[in-house]
């Protein structure tokens, strides 16, 4: 029996120690599964990695850049069809979005990635550009009613927004219209800053202080040199190329061109968490559409009739090219603006205001004759069946071509001049991703300004594949930094198993 | 009746001795099954980072090199031959593929081991940048490596 039992404990000690060598050697290989399949997923994430670095470095045919650089273009310009060479010639422009997809699809087949690149919009710079003349004085009043709602549409969690207002004029009083809507906008809390700015046209105030207001280059802009370096000078430049002179006639309140230079100059650098709209509004050429004569005469008996000087004579010719001398005026002062905001990656959004109302016209009957005599002009041009009758009395009806009909309360100067007004808005629009908009009546202000607000309060997104949460699948995150400043975007690449 | 008890004994006796041996058959096959699970494990632990290892020495080679219109050799940054004696205990042979993306021509090279005799077990398979000194482009390339 004690053999017996010998042997039972003998098995049952050696059972003890297989058991346990049986415990050690699965713990064991169940470790190094545990470590296999780490690694693998290491591995396979590492793969991903290089795969996804190794296509950020692939470059791209035509501009021989790579898509690291080509995506943070696209995220920073807010479009994915531009020329990086030239931001302004559609003709070297290439689709970055159709690249992307191109390669990736290569790399990891149809139908097997999801890529998104979504930045954050941190803050938004909303800039109204306002001709300070009588003739905008309904959409000023309009603008001024809309403001507060449409500054508050666009307040989207810690979102900052910056809303100024520049009125240009030289009379300062112009923002005292905007002070209860500046208040309001203020009191809302830290993340909305709102003011308003009388800009000058003139250069030689004296005062340094006013140096920073003052739309064009002068002897006190230490700061704002952007003026210089852009070369943001008054069209007329009269004895020794000096800079600071002040030409006669006040072209300045019509120089939204350079009124919106100014408001791009001022603001901060845009990019990926950053938009910056400027919203430069006008109905005639960018530093009026008078005939350059007006400007440098100084033989006008009625103050009334320099307004309406050169109302008979033709400054723009409709035919799609830049040619007259007035043209070119306001030509050369608007792709200035183009240029700075383009550098400065700005969006303008100009709006067409072309159904001003100008003011009444006084009892002076020199002023009369010529505003009739203007008004028949626009007529014959732009209003054919005219329904309301006016000053039939002047003698200045009776030239040729001259009927004194017409609705002084609702036109523009220079009616042949729309078309090329409408052109440059556009372009302005176009090479800066912008949104162009016309006013039928002021009431249409708080549409135009709130369709270009919704639309960029977005973020500008890549997003190329579908995301599908079923199927397995590896993310890898790269942060890829931005062409200017020290921002990054992530850029999210899902590869599915 | 002691005959019939020294007879219980013994059949008890047998019947442990074969439960036991039975036991320690099915514990060397278990731990057989483990180590040979172990080794295998190893093994791709060991190809991972064979294949990292390597493709690193070769990307830093390919970022820097191929002129596809002069290709005699694989050259690395100081125009130096890849150190192909160091890949040779290494792995058993890489491929490259440029694509035909954009400018870049499709293009392959294979360079196996000198020594290689038995045939591959394993291949790893990345994107890796191969610069185009002609075109100045830089180019998708696919790379096989065989362990």
């Amino acid at each position: 029996m004690a053999m017996v039992d010998n042997i039972v404990t003998g098995i049952l000690v050696a059972l003890i120690f297989i058991a346990a060598g049986f415990i050690f050697f699965q713990t064991q290989t169940k470790q190094n599964i545990e470590r296999l399949e780490q690694k693998q997923m290491f591995f396979l994430h590492d793969n991903l990695e290089v795969d996804v670095d190794s296509f950020l470095l692939f470059t791209e045919n035509d501009t021989h850049k790579d898509f690291a650089t080509l995506i943070s273009y696209a995220i920073y310009r807010r479009r994915d069809n531009f020329s990086v060479f030239d931001p302004l010639d559609p003709d070297k422009a290439i689709n970055i979005t159709k690249e992307i997809n191109y390669t990736l699809t290569k790399m990891f087949g149809t139908g097997n990635f999801f890529l998104n690149i979504t930045p954050e919009i941190y803050d938004i710079g909303i800039s109204f550009i306002l001709d300070g003349s009588d003739s905008l004085t309904a959409e000023r009043d309009q603008l001024r009613a809309d403001l507060v709602s449409i500054v508050t549409s666009a307040l989207i969690g810690d979102r900052t927004i910056l809303v100024s207002v520049y009125i240009i004029s030289q009379d300062d009083s112009k923002c005292t219209d905007f002070a209860t809507e500046v208040a309001t906008l203020n009191s809302i809390g830290p993340e909305v800053q709102a003011l308003c700015t009388v800009i000058h046209g003139d250069h030689d105030t004296g005062d340094a202080g006013e140096a920073g207001r003052c739309m064009y280059p002068t002897i006190y802009d230490e700061v704002d040199s952007f003026k210089s370096l852009y070369e943001i000078y008054p069209p007329y430049d009269f004895g020794g190329h000096n800079k600071t002179e002040r030409a006669w006639f006040t072209f300045y309140e019509a120089d939204w061109a350079a009124g919106t230079a100014y408001s791009i100059g001022k603001s901060d650098e845009g990019g990926m968490a950053r938009v910056n709209l400027h919203f430069p509004m006008a109905g005639e050429l960018s530093t009026g559409s008078a005939g350059d004569e007006c400007y440098t005469g100084e033989d006008f008996v009625y103050s009334d009739e320099r307004t309406l000087c050169n109302f008979c004579n033709i400054t723009c010719i409709d035919n799609g090219v830049v040619d007259t001398d007035e043209e070119n005026r306001s030509w050369n002062i608007v792709q200035k603006a183009i240029n700075i905001a383009v550098d400065k990656n700005q969006v303008i959004c100009p709006i067409f205001a072309w159904n001003a109302n100008y003011y009444t016209p006084t009892a002076d009957p020199a002023y009369d004759a010529a505003w009739d005599l203007w008004v028949s002009i626009y007529n014959s041009l732009y209003n054919p069946t005219p329904n309301i009758v006016e000053d039939a009395d002047s003698s200045l009806c009776e030239a040729p071509g001259c009927a004194c009909t017409g609705d002084r309360f609702h036109v523009g100067y220079h009616p042949e001049c729309i078309n090329e007004v409408k052109w440059q808005m556009q372009q302005m629009a176009d090479d800066t991703d912008g949104i162009y908009s016309e006013l039928a009546t002021p009431a249409d202000i708080s549409t135009a300004v709130q369709n270009a607000v919704d639309t960029y309060k977005e973020p500008y997104k890549i997003v190329i594949g579908e995301y599908d949460g079923d199927r397995e699948q590896l993310v890898y995150e790269k942060n890829i930094p931005m062409p200017v400043g020290t921002d990054f975007v992530k850029m999210y690449l899902h590869v599915y198993q | 009746m002691r005959k019939k008890k020294g007879f219980v004994e013994i059949l008890t006796t047998f019947f442990l001795l074969v439960v036991m041996v039975g036991v320690a058959i099915a514990f060397v096959g278990f731990n057989k099954g483990f180590l040979v699970i172990q080794h295998k494990v190893n093994d791709e632990l060991s190809d991972f980072t064979t294949s990292h290892i390597v493709r690193e020495k070769l990307t830093s080679c390919f970022g820097i090199v191929m002129d596809p219109d002069n290709i005699t050799a694989l050259k690395c940054r100081d125009d130096n031959l890849l150190e192909v004696d160091l890949l040779a205990n290494m792995i058993h042979s890489f491929y490259i593929n440029q694509t035909d993306h954009y400018n870049c021509k499709d293009m392959d090279w294979e360079w196996t081991a000198p020594n290689a005799i038995a045939s591959a077990e394993s291949e790893y398979h990345y994107y890796v940048p191969i610069r185009n000194k002609t075109h100045n482009l830089v180019c998708m390339g696919e790379l096989t490596i065989r362990i």
